[in-house]
């Protein structure tokens, strides 16, 4: 299937250029060992010593190719902040994540996809008006904000959930509603208007004088012209997605990735973000390629690789 | 208007109407519009005339006026809003905050959205080795969240507005580029592009004058959303403390700190974060109005 291997092939040049982006973007950034050791005086043996340990007195294509080699095994080095490989720092924390990620996509996507669906097919009525109103304020509203403000009702208050950390269900419940509030109300956005937009076919109004049953015709003729906007959407949110538990596991002290991110970032321990890098990579590569390849399926019109007849 | 109480005979054809006294929809809508519309102006009065009002002395310490309560919690009207932990005015802090807030996400979309549509075009429009060559940097750019990318960025080289501001250009051109794309393949599938072409048309014209009109209200709802994501992004990396340094502020740099006070002095955290839901809200509800106002099929 020539399209496949162009496009794995595309993939795997994108990941190659990201990996010699952030090689050529380190060694730019200054001399790794007064990055590291920071702006205090070193004797020099020291700092040569440092060097020597780090591979960073080597000539730089070899660097570079210690460098890939090392990509390639997943080794990245050290944590600069607990001493213990960055890709074992990493990997002990991705099941937290994983947990509070797929919890909120499912809060998105059952939430976000019928309330979409509902709305374009109470077009203009007092249904498709909630339903956008509430999705224009859950939008709008950052999920620091409504992170904050749950904490401040559910968990300062009413005390009904903890305000943080993680243990049983009852931890899960904020930062998963907080997480997944927004990215329900971008699928409910973009689901009705792609409804609203497939229904006004003509090919809809063929189904229907055909004297087709109207569940037939929303859900055979009209949902799957309306899937292929939606799938695109889809395959940005995960990015939404990443970013999102940075943000909300800093709010609600989550012990995974994303709070690992902010602290590796702020903390600037590069070989922790390296591995985070290539895990996310790894994660919205495949996002993508499955995405594209079921728009491909969706859309037989849509000839991506030469026009073939018919 | 007819009087609800007079029985009015209808044409038969007519759907009846629900039995619920209605408010006049585009009454209401209109009402919303206007709101969203003044608050928006009000921002922007404030951010470009905050001179003018005397309001910009944002880094003025007071620290015998600490977390002094906003008017009407026990507070006082030297600071209507209150004050924030070392006595600095919440209201002058809000305003600066809100004009460099806008100012930035402003400059971010227009230029990402210029730049991603544009390449969008060219690359469903060449085909072949440069529609390649763009998607493998579109790829490169979808294959990481740009929160991640900035995220590095700001790692290796350290906070600086600079890179800042550059990194909120960047945002969100992947996403207008592949939309571009994916609208321009379909729609030059379609019968009109091709009888363009075969009138003679050149291709920044039908491209110009017939694609983007069909396809300016799938971009303008990303604007629309893309606009205030913008805010988001710039609040959500001030907010960890990774974007807008002190003493310069932002809405988000306010937020980030003010969660610290949370229970002691609430309205630290609570102000920048109303203005900053107030600010995406509208801007969200602009977004739509021009998608209706646009987009002729919806009416």
């Amino acid at each position: 299937m020539p399209v496949l291997v162009r496009k794995v092939a595309r993939v795997l040049l994108s990941v190659w250029l990201i990996v010699t982006c952030i090689f050529v973007l380190m060694r730019m950034a200054g001399d790794p060992a007064l990055e590291i050791l920071g702006p205090d005086e070193f004797p020099p043996d020291i700092l040569a010593s440092f060097r020597a340990s780090w591979g960073i007195d080597q000539p730089l294509w070899q660097q570079y190719l210690t460098y890939l080699s090392n990509a390639v095994e997943g080794d990245f080095g050290r944590s600069f902040l607990d001493q213990r490989s960055a890709l074992t720092v990493v990997m002990e924390r991705l099941p937290q994540t994983l947990t509070l990620m797929s919890t909120s996509l499912a809060i998105m996507l059952l939430i976000g996809i019928p309330a979409g669906i509902y709305a374009a097919l109470r077009h203009n009525r007092a249904a498709d008006t909630a339903v956008s109103a509430a999705a224009i304020v859950f939008y709008a509203v950052p999920n620091f904000v409504l992170g904050v403000l749950l904490i401040l009702v559910f968990a300062v208050d009413l005390r009904w959930l903890p305000v943080g950390g993680s243990g049983d269900w009852r931890h899960l419940i904020l930062p998963a509603v907080t997480f997944g509030a927004s990215g329900a109300a971008l699928f409910a956005r973009f689901v009705r208007s792609s409804m609203l937009d497939a229904l006004r076919q003509p090919y809809i109004v063929a189904a229907k004088a055909r004297g087709l049953p109207w569940r037939t015709v929303v859900l055979r003729h009209a949902l799957p012209n309306a899937a292929l906007p939606v799938l695109t959407i889809l395959g940005l949110t995960v990015g939404g997605l990443v970013a999102g538990s940075i943000v909300v596991e800093t709010v609600f002290a989550w012990p995974g990735v994303g709070r690992l991110t902010a602290m590796a970032v702020s903390f600037r321990d590069l070989a922790v973000i390296q591995v985070i890098v290539m895990l996310v990579m790894i994660a919205m590569v495949t996002t993508n390629l499955v995405v594209d390849l079921l728009y491909a399926w969706c859309d037989p019109r849509i000839r991506l690789y030469g026009r073939a007849g018919g | 208007m007819t009087d609800a109480s007079a029985p009015v005979p209808r044409p038969a054809l007519h759907r009846p109407r629900l039995p619920l006294p209605r408010v006049p929809r585009s009454r209401v809508r209109h009402a919303v519009l206007g709101a969203a519309i003044g608050w928006l102006v009000l921002c922007v009065f404030l951010s470009v005339f905050a001179d003018l009002l005397h309001l910009s002395d944002y880094e003025a310490i007071d620290l015998r006026a600490r977390l002094q309560p906003p008017v009407g919690f026990g507070g006082v009207w030297s600071h209507p809003l209150g004050t924030d932990e070392l006595g600095r005015d919440m209201l002058n802090r809000l305003v600066v905050s809100l004009r460099i807030s806008l100012l930035l996400a402003l400059v971010g979309t227009l230029v990402g959205a210029l730049f991603g549509t544009v390449l969008g075009f060219l690359a469903a429009h060449l085909k072949g080795l440069v529609d390649d060559a763009l998607m493998v940097f579109i790829d490169m750019q979808a294959a990481l969240p740009f929160f991640i990318i900035a995220l590095v960025l700001i790692a290796i080289f350290g906070t600086s507005l600079v890179l800042f501001v550059a990194l909120l250009s960047l945002y969100g051109w992947e996403r207008y580029a592949r939309l571009a794309r994916a609208m321009a393949l379909s729609a030059s599938e379609q019968g009109y592009a091709e009888a363009l072409r075969g009138l003679g048309a050149g291709p920044v014209r039908i491209y110009g004058r017939h694609i983007l009109p069909n396809v300016a209200s799938a971009l303008i709802v990303n604007i629309s959303l893309n606009l205030p994501e913008t805010i988001l992004l710039e609040s959500s990396l001030s907010f960890l403390g990774l974007g807008i340094q002190p003493p310069m502020t932002s809405l988000g740099n306010m937020l980030g700190y003010g969660r610290e006070y949370l229970i002691s002095a609430w309205w630290i955290a609570v102000f920048p974060a109303v203005v900053i839901f107030l600010c995406t809200l509208a801007i969200a509800i602009l977004g739509d109005w021009l998608r209706d106002r646009l987009d002729p099929a919806l009416r």
